[in-house]
């Protein structure tokens, strides 16, 4: 995790959210009735507001 | 020459696996790791046998499943957002979306595929000092999965005010509860009686008055038709009619030979 630049910060937690949401997606999938529209992906935002309500993550 | 040893261990993630995450070395670490809660509360995932060679190395093979581990992991990890529950009073399993913030409906069988792919996964995972023969074909066994989310009916149920609106907890308010409450609707209130006639417009009350008392959203008469007519015909053999005579009334829509029970299904 790079500590310093802000920007290189954000990247870092978009990817950890991002791996954490393919985790959450490949789960899911399992228990999802296939519907006609398949699932959006998040924004970044979407992303890091999730991640960081479930994880705790700053 | 030594002898082989064998010994039976219950395995859990060492001392500070929540802060420090050492990698699994056997399959009830590897779940103890993924579902920690389950394991605070259930215990070890297996019952794993240690076997130490001649030569002094080891294979770990999990030789019987903790049920009810399992059947708790179902539950889902809260870490991710997840959340699976068992809902008595439609006997119905549901998992949280945790984007849209919603319960939705699954099923047994589905709980199932993913609780064989979690399995899957381990094997896949470990190295080769562990034997994979349950993991991929006993512990995955149709039978096993059923028990498994049978026992998750009691571990996951929820209390029947879970979806109130005095409660937090939303589902989906779709058609699929309207078409699971028509089929209740269907076979535990319509019977065969010769001579009776059904009305359209009876049905549609009684289906009415059992959403209503299910907290689900009323529907319109021709959803209802279009919902129930069909389950009527598989059921019973018989089609709505639109040219019935009840009470020197002519043209009545409704069913010939059906009758509606007063007892409202449980």
């Amino acid at each position: 995790m790079n500590e310093t630049n802000p920007y290189l910060k954000r990247l870092d937690k978009i990817e950890e959210a991002r791996k954490q949401w393919r985790e959450s997606e490949w789960r899911l999938d399992f228990l999802r009735t296939i519907g006609p529209t398949p699932t959006t992906p998040p924004t970044d935002e979407q992303l890091l507001t999730w991640n960081q309500k479930y994880t705790g993550s700053n | 020459m030594e002898p082989e040893v064998h010994r039976l261990e219950l395995n859990l993630p060492k001392q500070h696996w929540l802060h420090e995450r050492t990698q699994p070395t056997t399959p009830a670490e590897w779940f103890a790791q993924k579902f920690s809660d389950a394991a605070r509360r259930f215990g070890c995932p297996f019952l794993e046998m240690r076997q130490t060679t001649h030569d002094g190395f080891n294979k770990v093979t999990p030789i019987a499943i903790n049920t009810d581990f399992f059947a708790g992991s179902l539950a889902g990890d809260s870490k991710l957002g997840h959340s699976v529950i068992y809902y008595e009073p439609e006997m119905q399993f549901y998992y949280f979306e945790p984007m849209q913030q919603i319960y939705k409906p699954t099923t047994p069988e589905k709980l199932q595929n993913y609780y064989r792919a979690m399995l899957l996964r381990c094997a896949q995972e470990l190295n080769h000092d562990t034997d994979k023969l349950n993991l991929f074909a006993e512990f995955r066994s149709d039978k096993n999965a059923r028990a498994l989310t049978n026992r998750a009916k009691s571990i996951l149920a929820v209390s029947p005010d879970f979806f109130s609106p005095t409660r937090p907890h939303q589902r989906i308010r779709g058609v699929e509860l309207h078409e699971r409450m028509a089929r209740k609707f269907v076979d535990e209130l319509l019977s065969v009686e010769s001579g009776q006639v059904l009305m359209l417009a009876d049905a549609y009350a009684a289906f009415c008055s059992l959403l209503k008392q299910r907290e689900l959203e009323p529907i319109k008469r021709s959803d209802f038709k279009a919902m129930v007519g069909p389950l009527i015909r598989d059921q019973f053999n018989v089609a709505l009619r639109n040219d019935l005579v009840v009470d020197e009334r002519q043209g009545v829509r409704g069913w010939k030979n059906l009758r509606l029970s007063q007892t409202v299904p449980s």
